[in-house]
């Protein structure tokens, strides 16, 4: 049916020309006739695609009459969100006619301001530097950052770095991933089937906002509550966020102290013995004390649990309840499947991987692996291996695995302390505004000859680069995404094009592939295919021959999926690959939710072939540093094991800063919509600003009231915000939305509210290297009282 | 004749705000802007309400999902000079925005403060007036609009059920703000048809009406949430 | 008063002097009224450009000075035409320099008050929908057919005792002369024309009194007619009224002591004509307190919690200090100064009563915003701050309230000349009279008979 909307396009002939012609390539169908066509009862269709504002990968339904696009809704089919959006993703449509979208290639002049350029141009400069690098036996000189969502995007770039003779490809965020690689082996987080549990302890997480996947854990959960078995939610937290007023118990805590009341649950579930003991002696390793080759005694989790965790001293760490610590193990004791998540604020401080660690050692407790409700492992998806490219000898610049344990491993500070590079390639990611070392990075990029972004817009990474190549939209670009961090089950995404689109725009694998082409020799040779989409048709027939899993359609009902879980799924019929790639990018992608249980080895890949409570591979990495650092972690074998890190400490008349995402800072670009603005904070009800969460004691404690407008202030810069005062939250702690602060000429969000990321300044975490966003210390000092009829009160009053 | 209702399970409903957006994307609602927001001029036809209950040391904080609801006894349409808010008869409550001359009583005797006011003319900036829904009509400056229960959508499914010789069916049409909802809180649907969704949701023990004591006759049934 | 009064005491042209002589003075006050009200003029097109929202209205007080001024002009319009009607009607003999004043307040206060809902919409130019779609179920449409019908009444209720005294002014042969002989309608003064008069003013009297009583019921009833807490009352009807006489009395007091000032009068508006008017705005001081008392009392002791919300928003909260202001205004302020005879004179009676017209403002405010700024369900509470177009607009109103008297006074004399003369004229004899038949009737005769 977009061929309707070509006709349409071509009935317009002259016009439509001269528009193009003009350069200013804006809209090829004049606003008359496109008043008419809202006007007149138009053609209607409807055109699956896929949500690229972040990467939790929900399914969209397009609505075009006369081939534009008047509105959208969840794919009802798409099995991650079942229908279901969030705002931002609902904001799709001010995103594509966003008025400061990039119409062409931009570069920078030497006076710093930026020109337009063609195409040919562009391509020509970067193709000609890269090559004659490549030339020179320089191609280490190259870097790529990518923040784009799916993995075969990733592939294809990962490629084309290693054939130009580079090893520094990187993504920003897989901190996360870290502790499962620790404890677990995995190399990525693992899936938690959280709609087949009775019982999810979320810690720091904020569940239904926050995470990989909001929307597909809302709609996995969707009836967790109206199940004979009742679902429970305990959230562990300290903000008072609408995940744990959802939560049937909330443990508040005080920000970056989560792991003391992981440790005293487990403490509560060893010494009452109601932990799964047939798992932990089957496929743990490090429980009870053991004796190394060297034979040397080791110290066990038990031990360590039993004499140091006990719930009055977790309780004492974290600032809850005791009394709730053992409430909250006795439940998950009695629960059939529990199953324990993490991350959110727990994963911003500089002891994230820690709490991480003492997370996990729950569901191994728990024995929560490899059962219904539990962890689990989503099935691989089948794509077409690619011809196998030794990646480029010898230390790139990021750490290998996206895991050092090194500090300044994190991939952002590594790009902005790395030397002698000549070019940078940034895809789909705003690290200058989203990292605690972006002032660094754009100080750094400004020292690289060439800087390339590409991105939809002039954000604030873009406007370091040399030279900007304007991303498509998902609307008018093929989109895909692969199974987001967490899910369960295996899913693709793909689409094709749903709108035409409205810029000179060229997606960033069209760019990758047509500087391999151009950079010829291996580069050419590695990566030969004509386009981005004959790329993907490639990778993606894998699927069609493997067989498994299906492209996605038909009802996701409870009892359907139970039914052909018992009678087995109806596997994809091998037929015709054209038509195959015709129902996938219609439906809108592939899924495979049938696991095979019982594979250990690819559940534990670890060295002892069991979940490890003792990290071995911890224990190599911190060895290979010269032993535990003595200052960040404790001595001897307790730095090895889950424990409890301290969070910075403050001083007195300090709080602590915990940046959080709402569910309206979903991804980078959804601030180009006014109306995502206008609804950021929308539980508050607060909008186009900056505000900061503080507990009644505390905002007594410092003379606040609701709406005044304060400075917070840490040793790395400060920030104004409007003071919303949450019952609920812990006190001390003072808790700001990310994702506003913007700096982006032009856009809906340009100076609106302020970055909490500005103010990072708890160092980088001693496990992971990562520089922590949150856990600072900052002050807090009033700058204006609320003017009487100046912004509302922004709590309801009364109940 | 149909006669539509709506449920909203606050167990289910985790305030993530998509039927704000949804609602907005729908009926071209426009974003009024940074000034007039902190003049607290902003508009949905639907929200979050945020009740705070409990105690200062336990409080708890309940969201949920205002609207317009739709009383069979509007005190809205009791008081309009000109007739233009009105109740249909298949129990909406319209506005007629070329004939509301913008005097916001029905605005001051909604005790739902369900209806909103355009201060200004409705601003779509850049290209964004292209993504209207040409269903819904745009409004002028100075007229009250509110949430329509999206009566363009069941308009569609009338003349669909017309064309095919029978009566509108329960369930062939649905809400913007039903249809997004991710945590599916919201049920749209007939409530004299005594096996429709929304009428067997209406009949459980949780099932409240909002302000019921007012005589207003809400056809927006909350349920309340267990535990 | 034993001496014999005749009409030949009168010095006519006093009275006319202001419409005979228009000094330098009249010059100045309509340049400068005509400046202000031209800038409100320029404000309203803006906000008629732009949308209300130049206005500091909100959500969810989307009403707020337009309404409180609509309700507070039209209040003050009960002073003259209510009052005049009364005293007419009861032959209360110190009426006579007063009733034309009350009369002018009427109608220029009516065509101000009337004008603001016209303000505070958001399409005026759809204004005529309420006639051709009008619901008349609506009470908005209860008060634009009862206050039209006020002001029709009003006006001719103060046009027709003008008669003789436009054709005195014609006789006189004041200028515009076409004006004059256009307005006295061939008045001559004979028997028949005079019964004929006296016939028509007493219809009017008798009519206007029930019309302007409506009027501010039927203002109440657009609060009174929704559920919102604080509005949804029984007791608003009578409330709005008393206030509305209040006000009304106040407003003329502070008329008249200024003209007075102003044009010389005080040969014409004696200190007892204050006192009298001031014993009377006492009582409806004591009266409107009394009002007040129940309705909050009702309120305070039914202890609902969404009237309680707006009670304390009153009393304690935001609008603390507009209700204590209006409660030291209406009650405290007057009730200290008119209750002792040696406050009770004009210096004294001008300060109540500026006090009662601010402190009926205050009211109006106090009733109209503090119950839209607590909403029922559990929204934020709002707060309404007026913007420079709702002030312009203010003084736009008081700028034309001072013009209307200043052009009337320029053309019409503003104490009714021939009623003065009647009353020199017929007032004692007739007085004497009445007075006298209230007395028992003598005693009969002892002869019988
Ligand atoms: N039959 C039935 N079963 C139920 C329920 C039901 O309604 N009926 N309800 C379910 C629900 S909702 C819940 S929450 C669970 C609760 O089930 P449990 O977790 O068993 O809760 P409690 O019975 O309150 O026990 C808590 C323990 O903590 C101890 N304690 C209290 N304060 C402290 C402290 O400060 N320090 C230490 N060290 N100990 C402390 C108390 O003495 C007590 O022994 O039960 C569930 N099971
Ligand atoms: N003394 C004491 N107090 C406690 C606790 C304790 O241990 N001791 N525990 C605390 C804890 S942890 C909790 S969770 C709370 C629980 O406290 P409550 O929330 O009071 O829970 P219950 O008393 O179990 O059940 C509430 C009511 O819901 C009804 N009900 C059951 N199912 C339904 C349904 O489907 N629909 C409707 N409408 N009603 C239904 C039940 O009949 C009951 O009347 O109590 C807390 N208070
Ligand atoms: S922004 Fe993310 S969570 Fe929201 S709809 Fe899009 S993909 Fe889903
Ligand atoms: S979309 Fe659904 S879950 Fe989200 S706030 Fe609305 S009703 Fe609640
Ligand atoms: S909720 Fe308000 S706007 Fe809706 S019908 Fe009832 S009174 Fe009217
Ligand atoms: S604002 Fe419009 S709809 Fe509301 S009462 Fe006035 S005319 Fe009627
Ligand atoms: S029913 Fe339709 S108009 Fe009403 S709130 Fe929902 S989406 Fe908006
Ligand atoms: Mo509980």
């Amino acid at each position: 049916m977009i061929l309707e909307r070509r006709e349409f396009l071509k009935l317009l002939g002259g016009a439509a020309g001269a528009a193009a012609l003009g350069g200013c390539g804006r809209f090829l169908v004049p606003d008359r006739l496109v008043e008419a066509a809202l006007r007149g009862p138009g053609i209607e269709s409807h055109h699956h695609t896929l949500c690229g504002l972040c990467e939790g990968g929900c399914g969209l339904t397009v609505r075009l009459v006369d081939g534009l696009p008047v509105g959208l809704k969840g794919n009802p089919r798409h099995p991650l969100n079942r229908g279901g959006l969030c705002p931002v993703g609902q904001a799709g449509l001010e995103v594509l006619y966003a008025p400061d979208r990039l119409q062409g290639p931009r570069r920078r002049r030497a006076d710093g301001d930026f020109e337009a350029v063609g195409w040919e141009e562009a391509l020509g400069e970067i193709a000609d530097r890269v090559a004659s690098l490549v030339a020179g036996g320089q191609g280490r000189r190259v870097a790529l950052l990518s923040g784009e969502p799916g993995r075969l995007f990733d592939e294809l770039a990962t490629r084309f770095v290693h054939a130009l003779g580079s090893p520094n490809v990187a993504r920003p965020e897989e901190a996360a991933a870290l502790p499962y690689l620790l404890s677990q082996g995995l190399d990525r987080v693992p899936g938690f089937d959280l709609a087949h549990s009775d019982l999810v302890l979320s810690v720091g997480l904020d569940l239904f906002e926050d995470g990989a996947a909001p929307i597909h854990v809302v709609s996995a959960m969707v009836g967790w509550r109206a199940r004979a078995e009742r679902g429970r939610l305990i959230h562990v937290g300290s903000r008072l966020s609408p995940t744990a007023t959802k939560a049937d118990e909330h443990l508040a805590v005080r920000p970056g102290t989560h792991a003391a009341v992981a440790l005293g649950i487990a403490h509560v579930l060893v010494r009452e013995g109601r932990y799964d003991r047939r798992f932990v002696s089957e496929h743990t390793f490090g429980f009870e004390d053991w004796t190394d080759d060297a034979g040397r005694p080791r110290l066990g989790f038990r031990r360590l649990l039993l004499e140091r965790y006990y719930p009055d001293r977790a309780a004492q760490l974290s600032g809850c309840d005791a009394g709730q610590i053992i409430r909250a193990a006795r439940r998950l004791a009695r629960a059939a499947s529990p199953v324990v998540v993490w991350g959110g604020e727990a994963a911003t401080g500089p002891n994230a991987a820690s709490t991480g660690l003492a997370v996990h050692a729950l569901n191994a407790l728990l024995g929560a692996f490899d059962r219904p409700g539990g962890v689990v492992l989503p099935p691989p998806i089948p794509f077409t291996p690619l011809a196998p490219l030794p990646e480029p000898a010898g230390p790139g610049i990021f750490a290998p695995n996206g895991a050092g344990a090194a500090p300044g491993s994190d991939p952002i500070a590594a790009l902005a302390a790395a030397r002698d590079l000549e070019v940078v390639f940034l895809v789909g990611a705003n690290p200058v505004h989203d990292s605690p070392a972006g002032d660094e990075l754009a100080a750094a990029l400004r020292g690289v000859p060439l800087v390339v972004a590409c991105s939809p817009f002039l954000d604030e990474t873009a406007a370091c680069a040399d030279l900007v190549l304007p991303t498509p939209l998902f609307f008018e670009t093929g989109q895909e995404s692969t199974t987001p961090p967490g899910v369960a089950f295996s899913v693709l995404g793909v689409t094709r094009p749903v709108v035409e689109p409205l810029f000179d725009s060229r997606h960033p694998g069209d760019v990758l592939l047509e500087l391999a082409r151009r950079a010829g020799g291996p580069a050419a040779a590695a990566l030969p295919w004509k386009d981005y989409r004959g790329y993907l048709e490639q990778r993606l027939e894998g699927l069609l021959v493997s067989g498994q899993g299906s492209v996605i359609s038909g009802s996701f009902e409870e009892t359907w999926v139970h039914f052909l879980e018992e009678r087995g799924w109806r596997f994809l019929e091998r037929g015709d690959r054209d038509a195959f790639w015709s129902d996938l990018t219609t439906e809108g992608g592939w899924w495979n939710p049938v696991r095979a249980g019982g594979d250990w080895e690819r559940l534990f890949p670890t060295r002892s072939g069991r979940f490890e409570f003792f990290s071995l591979e911890l224990e190599r990495r911190l060895g290979e540093r010269g032993g535990a650092d003595a200052a960040a972690t404790p001595a001897g074998d307790e730095a090895f094991l889950p424990h409890f890190e301290p969070p910075p400490a403050t001083a007195p008349g300090e709080l602590t800063l915990v940046p959080f995402r709402p569910i309206t800072g979903r991804g980078t670009l959804g601030v180009s919509s006014p109306m995502v603005l206008e609804m950021y904070g929308h539980v508050v009800l607060s909008g186009w600003q900056t505000w900061a969460e503080l507990a009644p004691e505390t905002a007594h404690e410092l003379g606040l009231h609701e709406g005044d407008r304060v400075e917070l202030e840490s040793t790395r810069g400060r920030l104004e915000a409007v003071v919303s005062i949450e019952p609920g939250a812990t006190p001390g702690a003072v808790h700001v939305p990310l994702g506003l602060g913007r700096r982006q000429p032009g856009g809906a969000a340009d100076g609106v509210g302020a970055n909490p990321v500005a103010l990072a300044a708890a160092g980088s975490d001693p496990i992971s290297g990562r520089l922590a966003t949150g856990g600072t210390p900052v002050r807090v000092r009033l700058v204006e009282r609320r003017r009487r009829g100046g912004p509302r009160p922004l709590a309801g009053g009364h109940g | 004749m149909a006669r539509w209702g709506m449920t909203i399970d606050l167990d289910r409903c985790t305030g993530c705000g998509n039927c704000m957006a949804a609602c907005h994307q729908e009926n071209n609602l426009t974003a009024v802007g940074r000034e007039q927001t902190r003049e607290s001029r902003a508009f949905h036809w639907i929200r979050l309400l945020r009740e705070v209950s409990g105690t200062a040391t336990h409080a708890e904080v309940r969201y949920k999902p205002v609207l317009c609801v739709q009383c069979d006894n509007p005190p809205c349409v009791r008081v309009c000079p000109v007739h233009a808010t009105y109740l249909s008869d298949e129990g909406i409550v319209g506005q007629v925005y070329s004939r509301c001359i913008g005097c916001r009583y029905c605005m001051a005797a909604c005790p739902y403060n369900a209806k909103v006011f355009n201060w200004f003319e409705p601003e779509w900036p850049g290209e964004l007036r292209k993504k209207a829904n040409p269903d819904v009509s745009l409004r002028p400056k100075g007229v009250v609009e509110k949430c329509t229960f999206c009566h363009h959508r069941i308009n569609h499914a009338r003349e669909q059920a017309r064309f095919e010789d029978r009566e509108i069916r329960d369930g062939e049409v649905t809400t913007a703000c039903a249809e997004s909802c991710p945590a599916r809180a919201i049920e749209f649907g007939d409530l004299d048809d005594p096996h429709s969704r929304v009428s067997e949701l209406a009949r459980s023990p949780r099932a409240y009406r909002p302000h019921e004591d007012l005589g207003t006759r809400p056809k927006v049934i909350y349920l309340a949430e267990k535990e | 008063m034993s001496r014999k009064r005749t009409a030949a005491e009168l010095d006519v042209g006093d009275l006319l002097r202001s419409v005979e002589e228009p000094g330098l003075g009249f010059r100045v006050a309509t340049t400068l009224l005509g400046l202000v009200i031209l800038s409100a003029w320029v404000l309203f097109g803006r906000q008629i450009l732009y949308g209300l929202g130049v206005t500091g209205l909100n959500q969810p007080v989307a009403w707020g000075f337009y309404i409180v001024n609509f309700v507070f002009f039209i209040g003050i319009s009960h002073a003259g035409t209510l009052i005049s009607a009364i005293l007419r009607l009861s032959h209360a003999e110190w009426r006579r320099p007063i009733t034309r004043m009350a009369e002018v307040i009427t109608v220029v206060v009516l065509a101000i008050g009337g004008f603001h809902p016209v303000l505070d919409l958001g399409r005026p130019d759809r204004m005529l929908n309420i006639f051709s779609a009008g619901r008349l179920q609506s009470p908005l449409l209860w008060d634009v057919s009862s206050i039209t019908a006020y002001f029709m009444a009003s006006t001719v209720y103060l046009y027709i005792p003008m008669i003789p005294d436009i054709a005195l002014l014609r006789d006189r042969g004041a200028r515009p002369r076409w004006l004059y002989a256009f307005l006295a309608w061939g008045w001559q003064g004979t028997p028949r024309q005079r019964k004929v008069l006296d016939r028509a003013v007493n219809v009017m009297m008798v009519l206007v009194i029930p019309i302007a009583v409506s009027v501010h019921t039927v203002i109440s009833y657009i609060f009174a007619m929704t559920l919102q807490p604080g509005w949804h009352s029984t007791i608003f009807g009578p409330y709005f009224v008393v206030g509305a006489i209040f006000s009304g009395i106040a407003a003329l007091l502070m008329v008249m002591i200024i003209l007075r000032r102003v044009f010389h009068l005080e040969r014409y508006l004696k200190e007892i004509h204050f006192s009298h008017l001031a014993k009377l705005l006492l009582i409806m001081s004591l009266l409107w307190f009394y009002f007040t008392f129940s309705e909050y009392l009702t309120a305070f002791f039914g202890n609902e919690p969404s009237e309680m919300r707006v009670f304390f928003y009153k009393l304690t909260g935001p609008y603390a200090l507009p209700f204590w202001g209006m409660v030291a205004c209406n009650f405290l302020i007057p009730v200290a100064i008119l209750s002792f005879r040696r406050t009770r004179r004009v210096p004294g009676i001008f300060i109540a009563s500026t006090a009662v017209v601010v402190g009926m403002w205050l009211e109006r405010l106090n009733i109209v915003v503090p119950s839209l700024a607590n909403p029922r369900l559990a929204l934020p509470s709002g707060f309404y701050v007026p913007s420079l177009v709702e002030w312009g607009m203010f003084a736009g109103g008081i700028a034309t309230f001072i013009l209307g008297f200043v052009l009337f006074a320029r053309f019409f004399p503003l104490i009714s000349v021939w009623e003065l003369r009647e009353g020199l004229e017929e007032a004692v004899p007739e007085t004497v009279e009445r007075v006298e038949s209230y007395l028992p009737d003598p005693a009969p005769a002892a002869d019988g008979g």
